[in-house]
C-alpha cells in the first residue's frame, strides 16, 4: 500500500470539511476523486500533500505512519501536485520550470546550475510526454493547454511516487488529453500511484480503476470504476437522483436577433455566418484554438473585424467595442469568470450593477436605493446563495460566481447572451442550476450562442450546433440527429458528409 | 486604525499632558490639513490602480503660478491659475498614463521632475513674495474661530467621499483598480475614467498649492518635498490598499491623522526630528505588515477552500 489514510478530519471555521475520510491508493493504480465543490476535495489533497495538516487521523505511506510537516516534507517523500492554479514562473524558461525545485547542479556549493544536463533533462521528460517544445521558451510564450503540460512536466522532474492531479485536462483538448492518459499508462507501469480529480466524470471512467465519492466532508462509497455507469456515479456525487442533467426546455423559436455574414479576423477565423433567432440556444463546438472564443469577444466589439457584417434585431450594425455592444442588447460571459468576468474586490452588488449604472444613474450620480433593490431582485431571481449583497464575489463559489456574471447581463436586459464556456470548473449542481437559468431566459426571448468544449453539454442544451475547425465553421447540426462521438469527430476537422444547414 | 489612532492620543497625553489641549488640538488638525489634502488626492488614483508621484511637486508649481499670477492680476484669478494648472498637470499624468499606457510609477516620476524643475526657473531659483493682501486668508485665517485650513479640509472630505461611493466615476474607479479587463469588457471606458483619477488628484494638487502658498504668503519652489511619500504612507497607514480596488478617503483621513499626531506628539516630548522621521517610517511599515496579516487571515477560506 503506498498511501493510506485512516480517519482524517478536518475543520475550518463553521465547516467541517473532513469527516473521518478513510482513503487508500495502491502502487501503480489511478484512484479517481471525485465530489461536488465543496465536498472536501482539495482538503484532503492539500492534507496529502503537506499544506494543511489534519485535526486528527492518521497517514501512512509505504505501511509508515508519517506526519507531514510541510510541503517540503512531502516533496521529499516523492508527493507530488498538480494544482488547477498554475504554478509557473512566467519569465523562466520552460526548463528552468520544470526543475525549479531542484535544478541539476555543477557546483552545489557556489549554487552554479548545470544548465546542459537542465536541458537534457527537461527533453527526456518532455519526451515521455510527447510534448514538443523547445526548453528554452519562456512560459509566458506559451498558450494555457501548453502550460498545463508544461505543469505536468513539472511534476514528473525528479521521480514521484504519489502524483496528486487536480483537474489536470480542463485547459487541454482531446489530442493532448489522449497523451497524457497514455503518459499516466506508462506512470502506472513504473508503479506510480497516482490520485486523479476531475469534474469530467467520463475522464474518471476511463482513467481511474477505483473511485471515491466525497460529499459533504464524507466518503460516500470506494469502489472499482467497472461498477460506476456515470448516472449511478452522478447520483453518488449529487445525493439525489438526477433525473436529466440537461433539464432542456424547447421554445419556440422566435424573430431573427442575430445574424452574421462573412465575419473575418485575419489570423483567428474567416467568413463565418450564421443566424440566431429568439429563445433559440445555438452551440458553437471546436477544440481549443478553433477562434470561437475570438469570434465572440469580435461579435462583443472587443477585437475588430476584418471582413463582414453583423446585423441585430435586422439593422445592420458597426460594434466597435464593448459599450455599443452592451447598448445594442449584447452580453458576453467570457470564458475566464475571474480575469475577464468579475470584479473579485468588489461586492455583488456592485458586480450585478457595473454594467447598467447608466441607467440606474442621474448625471453620473448613481441611485443607491434603487442600485440595492435591483440588486436584490436580481439575487432572488437567480438564487444566488449570498448572504448579503455587500458580501465580496471573491467568497461566493464557483457556480454562484457564474450566476453573478449572468445577473450582470440579465440587469442590461440583454436580449443576445454570448456564454463561453459557461460551466467550466463548476459542480454538477450548479451546472444544472446553470442550465435551468439558460432555460429560463430563452424563455423569456433572449437568443443564447453557447460555446462549449463539452460535447454533452451541447448535445443536451443547445437546439442546433455549429462547429468550428481551425476558425472555419465547417457544419452544423441538430442534436437529436448525432451522436456525442460524431460531434467530436466533427471537432476534429473529419467532415465526411456535409450536414444541411 | 482608528483604536490605534486613540490609543496613540493616550500615549501621548500620559507623557505629555499638553497633547490634549484644545490649542494643541487646533494646532495638529491645522498641520495635518497639507498632508491630509494630499492623502486625497493619493487615494483616489491608489484605489483605481495608479499610483502619483507628482502631488508635492505640483503643489509646489502652483505656489508659484498663484504667487505671480496674484501679484499681476489680483487673487481671485491667482487662485483660479492654481487650480486650472493642478489639474492640467492631472490631466497630462492622465493621457500619459491612460491613452500612451505608460506605467504611473514613471508618468508621474516624470512630472516629479519636470513640475519641480519648472518651479525653479520661473522664479529664476528665488521665492516670489511681497504678497497683496487677504492672501494670507486660506492658510492661516479664521472663520467664527475655525481655521480655514480645517474648514477646506472637513469640505474636501464629504465631496471626495461621494464621489467614491455615489457617482458612477467612484465606482468605475474601484471597478478598474479591482479588475481592469472585467470592466473593460462591462462597458466601462476604462481609459477615460483612469485618466480622470488623475486630473481629479492633480485638482486636489492644486488645492494643496494654493493652502501652502497661502499659509507661507509666497510662491516657493521649494516647498512640499517629499509631500506625495507621506501621502502615500498615511493611505498605507489608513488601510487603503495599494493593489488598488479598495479603500476610501476615510481610512485616507485616518492615517493622515496618525501621522500627524505622531510628529506632533513627538514634537511636544521634544524628539529630534530625525527620530522622528526614523519612527514614522517604521510605523508605516509596521502598519502595512499588520494589516496584510490580518487580511490574510481574513482571506483563509480564499486561499484554503475546500
Amino acid at each position: 500500500m503506498l498511501l493510506k489514510l485512516v480517519k482524517i478530519s478536518k475543520s475550518f471555521p463553521g465547516v467541517q470539511a473532513l469527516d473521518n475520510v478513510d482513503f487508500d491508493l495502491n502502487e501503480g493504480e489511478v484512484h479517481g476523486l471525485v465530489g461536488e465543490n465543496g465536498a472536501g476535495k482539495s482538503t484532503l489533497i492539500k492534507i496529502i500533500s503537506g499544506v494543511q495538516a489534519a485535526d486528527s487521523g492518521e497517514i501512512y505511506i509505504c505501511d509508515e505512519k508519517v506526519v507531514l510537516r510541510d510541503p517540503a516534507h512531502a516533496r521529499e517523500l516523492k508527493i507530488r501536485a498538480i494544482y488547477q492554479e498554475f504554478t509557473l514562473v512566467p519569465y523562466l524558461t520552460v526548463a528552468e520550470n520544470i526543475t525549479l525545485g531542484d535544478p541539476p547542479m555543477k557546483n552545489k556549493a557556489l549554487g552554479l546550475i548545470d544548465w546542459d544536463k537542465m536541458r537534457e533533462e527537461t527533453r527526456s521528460i518532455l519526451n515521455r510526454l510527447d510534448f514538443n517544445t523547445d526548453p528554452n521558451r519562456e512560459i509566458e510564450d506559451l498558450g494555457i493547454a501548453e502550460r498545463q503540460m508544461v505543469e505536468i512536466a513539472k511534476a514528473l522532474h525528479g521521480k514521484a511516487r504519489i502524483l496528486i492531479m487536480d483537474e489536470p485536462t480542463s485547459a487541454l483538448c482531446p489530442k493532448e488529453t489522449a497523451q497524457l492518459y497514455k503518459t499516466i499508462r506508462s506512470l502506472k507501469s513504473e508503479g506510480v500511484g497516482i490520485i486523479y480529480i476531475s469534474h469530467r466524470l467520463e475522464e474518471i471512467l476511463e482513467v481511474a480503476d477505483r473511485v471515491t465519492v466525497l460529499r459533504d466532508g464524507n466518503v460516500i462509497i470506494t469502489a472499482p470504476v467497472s461498477e460506476f455507469p456515470v448516472e449511478k456515479l452522478i447520483q453518488h456525487i449529487v445525493g439525489r437522483k438526477l433525473q436529466d442533467m440537461y433539464p432542456k426546455v424547447h421554445v419556440n423559436r422566435g424573430k431573427e436577433v442575430l445574424r452574421v455574414e462573412g465575419l473575418t479576423l485575419e489570423g483567428k477565423f474567416r467568413d463565418i455566418s450564421f443566424r440566431l433567432h429568439q429563445g433559440e440556444v445555438l452551440g458553437i463546438a471546436g477544440l481549443v484554438g478553433a477562434g470561437r472564443t475570438e469570434l465572440a469577444k469580435t461579435i462583443f466589439g472587443e477585437f475588430s473585424l476584418d471582413k463582414g457584417t453583423i446585423w441585430v434585431d435586422g439593422n445592420k450594425v458597426q460594434i466597435q467595442n464593448p459599450i455599443e455592444a452592451i447598448r445594442l442588447g449584447i452580453g458576453y460571459l467570457p470564458e475566464d469568470r475571474k480575469v475577464d468576468g468579475l470584479v473579485l474586490k468588489m461586492s455583488v452588488r456592485h458586480n450585478l450593477t457595473l454594467a447598467t449604472l447608466d441607467y440606474l444613474s442621474k448625471l453620473g450620480v448613481i441611485n443607491l436605493s434603487s442600485e440595492k433593490s435591483r440588486a436584490n431582485q436580481l439575487v432572488n431571481e437567480l438564487a444566488i446563495a449570498t448572504p448579503d449583497l455587500n458580501r465580496k464575489v471573491v467568497f461566493l463559489s464557483g457556480g454562484n460566481q457564474q450566476k453573478v456574471v449572468v445577473g450582470k447581463w440579465l440587469s442590461s436586459n440583454a436580449k443576445i447572451l454570448i456564454f463561453d464556456e459557461p460551466t467550466r470548473g463548476i459542480d454538477i449542481g450548479a451546472k444544472v442550476e446553470i442550465y435551468n437559468l439558460i432555460n429560463e431566459l430563452v424563455r423569456n426571448g433572449v437568443g443564447i450562442i453557447m460555446i462549449s468544449s463539452e460535447t454533452p453539454e451541447l448535445m443536451g442544451m443547445a437546439d442546433r450546433i455549429l462547429v468550428m475547425h481551425e476558425g472555419r465553421l465547417i457544419t452544423e447540426c441538430l442534436p437529436d440527429e448525432i451522436t456525442q462521438e460524431l460531434l467530436l469527430t466533427y471537432c476534429f476537422g473529419i467532415v465526411k458528409e456535409k450536414v444541411t444547414a | 486604525m482608528p483604536l490605534f489612532l486613540a490609543f496613540l492620543a493616550m500615549i501621548f497625553t500620559l507623557i505629555e499632558p499638553r497633547f490634549l489641549t484644545g490649542s494643541n488640538l487646533s494646532n495638529l488638525l491645522r498641520q495635518s490639513a497639507i498632508l491630509a489634502l494630499a492623502a486625497f488626492a493619493q487615494t483616489l488614483v491608489i484605489v483605481s490602480g495608479g499610483i502619483d508621484l507628482s502631488t508635492g511637486a505640483n503643489a509646489a508649481l502652483v505656489t508659484m503660478i498663484t504667487a505671480m499670477v496674484s501679484k499681476a492680476y489680483g487673487i481671485p484669478l491667482g487662485f483660479s491659475a492654481g487650480l486650472l494648472l493642478g489639474s492640467f498637470l492631472g490631466l497630462i499624468n492622465g493621457v500619459l498614463v491612460a491613452y500612451f499606457n505608460i506605467p504611473p510609477f514613471i508618468a508621474t516620476v516624470g512630472m516629479f521632475i519636470y513640475a519641480r524643475s519648472f518651479a525653479w526657473y520661473i522664479g529664476g531659483g528665488l521665492p516670489i513674495e511681497l504678497m497683496p493682501p487677504g492672501y494670507e486668508f486660506l492658510g492661516s485665517g479664521y472663520i467664527v474661530g475655525i481655521p480655514m485650513s480645517i474648514i477646506v479640509v472637513l469640505a474636501f472630505l464629504p465631496i471626495v467621499h461621494f464621489l467614491l461611493s455615489n457617482t458612477q466615476f467612484g465606482r468605475y474607479l474601484y471597478a478598474i483598480g479591482g479588475n481592469e479587463n472585467a470592466s473593460h469588457l462591462s462597458g466601462v471606458r476604462v481609459k477615460r475614467y483612469r485618466m480622470l483619477a488623475y486630473v481629479l488628484s492633480g485638482f486636489l494638487a492644486g488645492v494643496t498649492g494654493l493652502v501652502l502658498t497661502s499659509r507661507v504668503i509666497s510662491g516657493q519652489p521649494g516647498i512640499a518635498t517629499g509631500l506625495e511619500f507621506q501621502a502615500i504612507a498615511a493611505v498605507a497607514i489608513g488601510g487603503v490598499s495599494l493593489g488598488g480596488g479598495e479603500g476610501n478617503v476615510f481610512r485616507a483621513m485616518i492615517g493622515t491623522l496618525i501621522m500627524s499626531t505622531i510628529s506632533n506628539g513627538l514634537n511636544l516630548a521634544n524628539v529630534s526630528s530625525y527620530y522622528q522621521q526614523i519612527a514614522l517610517g517604521i510605523i508605516m511599515v509596521l502598519a502595512v505588515a499588520i494589516d496584510n496579516i490580518q487580511r490574510g487571515r481574513l482571506n483563509l477560506p480564499l486561499i484554503h477552500s475546500r
